[in-house]
């Protein structure tokens, strides 16, 4: 009697399907070309055109230039795509049904949303990685400190606070249109207030106790601690804490809006 | 025909071909025809020439064949003669008065694909407006008081940059350490370049050519340059004016750089942009100049096939080497030929393609050497040992990834070769793709073999007394059903009456706002896992993952599912998709989407299975074959509910029939039932030829005679009995019967339609194929 096929695999299913889904997002992430070439290009761009803008300048804070631009170019192009990709998927998916396709599987949704989380993480260490390996190139002049491994959780914890942004983002819009609108909204003035585009020393006073209510001051300030080697244990939970914390609510308020479908 | 009648023929070439000017193709004179009409390019052999420019309409081919005997000193036989009039037919070079049948756009060479990092961009709607507008008004131009001066002051600016060679070299270098400045420079090239594409189509214009598009090209997101596609350089009857178009672009450059010249030598040495200047004096000529190295694709390789009157010479040289080295290896056994091969190469073209082979390597080898000299200058000192030979290693480096490249697609090829199971059926096409070969053949698995099948006892839905509105609409209204195990149950009704409502209450994605909903026993809602497990939903907007394969598609549905990859391959050939596994989602066809949205829904074998239109983008022939696919899930004891529009489709397939309306069931019944339930008359069509409407309507038991496109119809409820008394008027066999089918019940019975379609004895043949003749 065919009633019975479906249960039995159930019970191995949910790791298949976090696997495949992995997998399928990873796929769909790199075919798609545009958006791949300016994920990297971008922030090697940024990277460029303040290098040459800046170079061998000195800033207050006691680094030499570049230590306060890659850390922050870098946080800006981690935190832009890992909010960017999930915001149009989720809207896309709804758009297309697949949300409803989804519901339909007995698979839950955190194991969705993990995959996607995966794929960011993958997608913004290699963002760091490539940034990193250019920023070190003599005629940028970056000098990594030993205790880089740091920068790792501070990712991790980054990719997740903006992947729950992009989450809320593509709740909110239905078309493309809005998503690049309403992200280009969150990112673009979070980057100018947080310092990811000149050091965030040479804000002034009152921006730059403001700007800690941005996530993207707690990415850029921890890397470029790391990078730095000036990070302690204390300062870089406080970041990691600043970050967790945004995931929540973003995740709590993502998950007010959620919808499975347009039509609901 | 007899050959005496052929040569008298007097065909004529249609006007407006063009026929170029003697060429070399290798060793073969060839001349190139175009057909201005449907854009086609041919090469044709110089006898061919011989007897084409000779068809006017006024000569025979009696008198072209003595011609053609006296210049070539063969005749042409009646076979030779019809090989050539077929040929000049099937191209339609022959005047025949038929309108020429230009080939659709698919059968033309297909322009590789325009996306954002590589493609081209169309930047002016009419290039040839453009160009004669830019033709007047450079008309002052078109002089030799004007022309030979510009042409001698471009010609001085490299002797100039030449003379000055030190003092530019040192300005560019210090320009290299100002990247803004190069950028700067790097733009004004740019727009030169631009520049020098227009001069092409300007020049060509002069000559009467026409300007085919202008636009932007992309290689792969790094670099852009305007385009300007000139037809029919070849078919200028000089060569001269040949020449002069693809040099054109090279003299636009020099004169471009005309005016830096005299600021760049006025500004004192301290001028801050004397580098600017310098590096775009000496850049600029040194990309004019490099455009007339004559390689592929540069100007000047096309300026030195002109000016030698050679088509695809690189091609033809390096055929000539091959066919040398081989007749001077004295002992093979191809030598005799080769030599024969060789022979046939004038003294001259022995010459050019040997000239142009030994130039080729000249300027590999220079450029070889001008690499490695740039990479000793530029990479660190600690390298130097290795520096000179770099450029040789990447280009071996790069040899071999293509062969790997190469390899491996060759590998991916063979084992594209489908598998098992797929191996077994027609490979699909991409318009008519048979779903799915079965023992039987659609025809003969027809209603007429519709048995009924063993069927699992109990039901499978139960509605009772569902309700359901959004804001003041009455989506649901107290709808009432079952639905047993294994049954095969239509949902017909008009856009918006509630089917999808109907279908998504079912499947718990909507709660009813009254009566209970029963799936197999369990309530779908709240969101019931047990349940949607058993239960396989199509949709409408078939949703796939985006860029995927279908076969990426479904093996990530049946993950989701908790289904193996066995499931998805069992439904990917179930469907008949096995061949198109690798194509992207996004290229399916509308009927490949179609199928693959159904296999989507059939990954976990489910028990219950929505179809909503599954036959909507389908072309006739392979909604047949999913209609066998059909039927073979509900013989294995599924149960379907189906929505559609094709009432053909539900009488063959369905079971019972819903016909919902306005939110409530209208009516529910097997289609039989239903149409016989109508007491819908039947229709019996004899021509009007053979029965006055008078004998028809004393005809005892017509109801009504009608008289509709040339034949009398006559409605009855009893046709059996009209049709006997008929007989005896008519023959028979001239008559036809139409019984009532679904459509004229479901006519009826979904709300008030326009009134010429109220009643369905008025409404004419039905458009859709729903007519059973006997």
């Amino acid at each position: 009697m065919t009633t019975a096929t479906p249960a039995e695999p159930a019970a191995t299913a949910v790791p298949g399907a976090y696997a495949t889904l992995t997998r399928a997002t990873f796929l769909a992430s790199v075919r798609d070309r545009t958006t791949v070439f300016f994920t990297f290009a971008f922030p090697l761009v940024f990277l460029v055109v303040f290098g040459l803008l800046f170079r061998g300048q000195k800033v207050d804070g006691g680094l030499p230039y570049i230590n306060y631009v890659a850390p922050g170019v870098l946080s800006w192009g981690v935190g832009n795509a890992a909010l960017f990709g999930p915001a149009f998927a989720l809207m896309h998916w709804r758009r297309d049904d697949i949300l409803r396709l989804i519901w339909r599987t007995p698979t839950p949704l955190p194991t969705v949303l993990g995959s996607r989380f995966v794929v960011a993480v993958g997608v913004g260490l290699s963002q760091a990685v490539l940034f990193t390996a250019v920023a070190l190139l003599p005629f940028f002049g970056l000098h990594l400190d030993g205790s880089w491994p740091l920068a790792l959780p501070l990712l991790v914890f980054g990719v997740a606070a903006f992947l729950s942004t992009g989450l809320v983002v593509g709740s909110l819009a239905d078309t493309p249109e809005a998503v690049a609108a309403i992200a280009n909204c969150v990112m673009v003035p979070m980057a100018f207030l947080s310092g990811a585009f000149y050091p965030a020393d040479l804000l002034p006073g009152w921006i730059r106790t403001a700007s800690w209510v941005l996530p993207l001051r707690y990415l850029d300030d921890g890397l470029t601690d790391v990078l730095a080697g000036r990070a302690s244990f204390g300062s870089l939970a406080l970041d990691c804490g600043g970050l967790a914390a945004f995931t929540v609510v973003f995740g709590l308020i993502a998950a007010r809006i959620f919808r499975w479908s347009n039509r609901t | 025909m007899t050959a005496g009648g052929l040569l008298d023929l007097r065909p004529a070439l249609r006007p407006g071909i063009l026929v170029g000017p003697a060429l070399t193709r290798g060793p073969a004179v060839v001349h190139l025809l175009k057909d201005p009409v449907t854009g086609v390019r041919m090469e044709v052999g110089a006898k061919e020439h011989f007897i084409i420019t000779r068809l006017d309409g006024s000569r025979s081919l009696a008198e072209i064949g003595t011609e053609y005997a006296g210049h070539f000193g063969a005749r042409l036989g009646d076979a030779q003669w019809q090989q050539m009039l077929r040929l000049l037919s099937t191209r339609q070079l022959l005047d025949g008065g038929r309108p020429v049948a230009v080939p659709p756009p698919e059968a033309a060479p297909r322009k590789a694909a325009s996306g954002l990092l590589s493609g081209s961009t169309r930047m002016v709607a009419d290039a040839p407006a453009l160009m004669d507008r830019l033709h007047r008004a450079t008309a002052f131009a078109r002089r030799p008081a004007v022309l030979v001066p510009l042409l001698v002051l471009a010609a001085a600016v490299p002797v100039a940059v030449a003379l000055r060679l030190g003092d530019l070299t040192d300005q560019t270098r210090r320009l290299s350490h100002q990247p803004v400045t190069l950028a700067a420079a790097g733009c004004v090239l740019w727009v030169s370049l631009g520049l020098h594409e227009l001069a092409h189509g300007l020049v060509a214009r002069a000559y009467g050519l026409r300007v085919g598009e202008i636009g932007l090209r992309r290689v792969w997101g790094v670099m852009t340059y305007l385009y300007c596609e000139v037809e029919d350089v070849q078919f200028l009857d000089r060569r001269g004016r040949q020449v002069a178009v693809a040099v054109a672009g090279a003299v636009a450059n020099l004169l471009f750089l005309l005016p830096c010249w005299p600021v760049w030598a006025l500004l004192p040495d301290s001028a801050q942009a004397l580098p600017f200047l310098g590096g775009l004096l000496l850049l600029g000529t040194a990309m004019a100049l490099l455009n007339l190295v004559p390689l592929p694709p540069l100007d000047g390789y096309k300026i030195l096939g002109y000016a030698l009157g050679t088509l695809r010479l690189a091609t033809e040289s390096r055929t000539f080497l091959t066919v040398a080295a081989a007749a001077l290896r004295p002992a093979r056994a191809g030598a005799p030929d080769a030599r024969a091969r060789l022979r046939r190469y004038p003294g001259r073209l022995r010459l050019v393609h040997g000239a142009f082979a030994l130039c080729c390597a000249a300027l590999a080898l220079a450029v070889l050497a001008g690499a490695g000299l740039l990479c000793r200058a530029v990479l660190p000192e600690s390298w130097e040992a290795w520096t000179f030979y770099l450029p040789l290693a990447v280009i071996a480096a790069a040899a071999a990834l293509q062969l790997l490249g190469l390899r491996f697609a060759a590998r991916r090829a063979a084992g594209t070769a489908p598998p098992a199971p797929a191996a077994a059926e027609p490979q699909p096409t991409q318009t008519t793709p048979p779903v799915r070969q079965s023992g039987t053949s659609p025809q003969q698995r027809e209603k007429g073999d519709m048995k009924p099948q063993p069927r699992p006892a109990g039901t499978a839905i139960v509605l009772d007394g569902v309700s359901k509105r959004y804001g003041e609409v009455h989506a649901l209204d107290n709808v009432s059903l079952t639905v047993g195990q294994g049954e095969f149950f239509g949902v017909l009704g008009p856009n918006g009456a509630g089917k999808t409502t109907l279908v998504e209450i079912v499947e718990g994605m909507r709660r009813a706002d009254s009566g209970t909903v029963s799936v197999f026993g369990l309530s779908p809602w709240p969101r019931n896992t047990a349940l949607l497990r058993r239960i396989g939903v199509q949709t409408q907007t078939s949703a796939f993952f985006t860029r995927l394969t279908a076969w990426e598609h479904l093996e990530t549905v049946a993950a989701l599912q908790g289904a193996d990859r066995a499931a998805a391959r069992h439904a990917l050939d179930l469907v008949g998709l096995g061949g198109k596994e690798r194509s992207r989602v996004d290229d399916l066809s509308g009927g490949q989407r179609q199928r693959l949205a159904l296999a989507t829904a059939l990954v976990h074998q489910p028990d219950l299975i929505f179809l909503d239109e599954p036959t909507a983008a389908l072309d006739p022939e392979a909604r047949r074959s999913l209609w066998t696919v059909l039927r073979d899930l509900r013989g294995e004891g599924r149960t379907i509910v189906y929505t559609t529009h094709y009432l053909d489709e539900a009488e063959a397939l369905c079971d019972r029939v819903a016909i919902v309306a306005a939110g409530r069931v209208v009516a529910l019944d097997s289609p039989g039932a239903l149409i016989r339930s109508m007491a819908a008359p039947a229709r019996l069509l004899v021509p009007a030829g053979r029965i006055t409407v008078e004998q028809a309507r004393a005809v005892e038991g017509a109801e009504r005679v009608l008289l509709e496109g040339g034949e009398v119809v006559i409605e009855t409820r009893h046709p059996n009995k009209v049709l006997i008394d008929l007989a005896a008027l008519v023959d028979i066999d001239a008559i036809q019967t139409r019984t009532a089918t679904l459509e004229d019940a479901y006519l009826r019975l979904t709300a008030t339609p326009p009134p010429a379609a109220a009643d369905p004895a008025d409404t004419a043949a039905p458009a859709v194929g729903t007519e059973r003749s006997r």
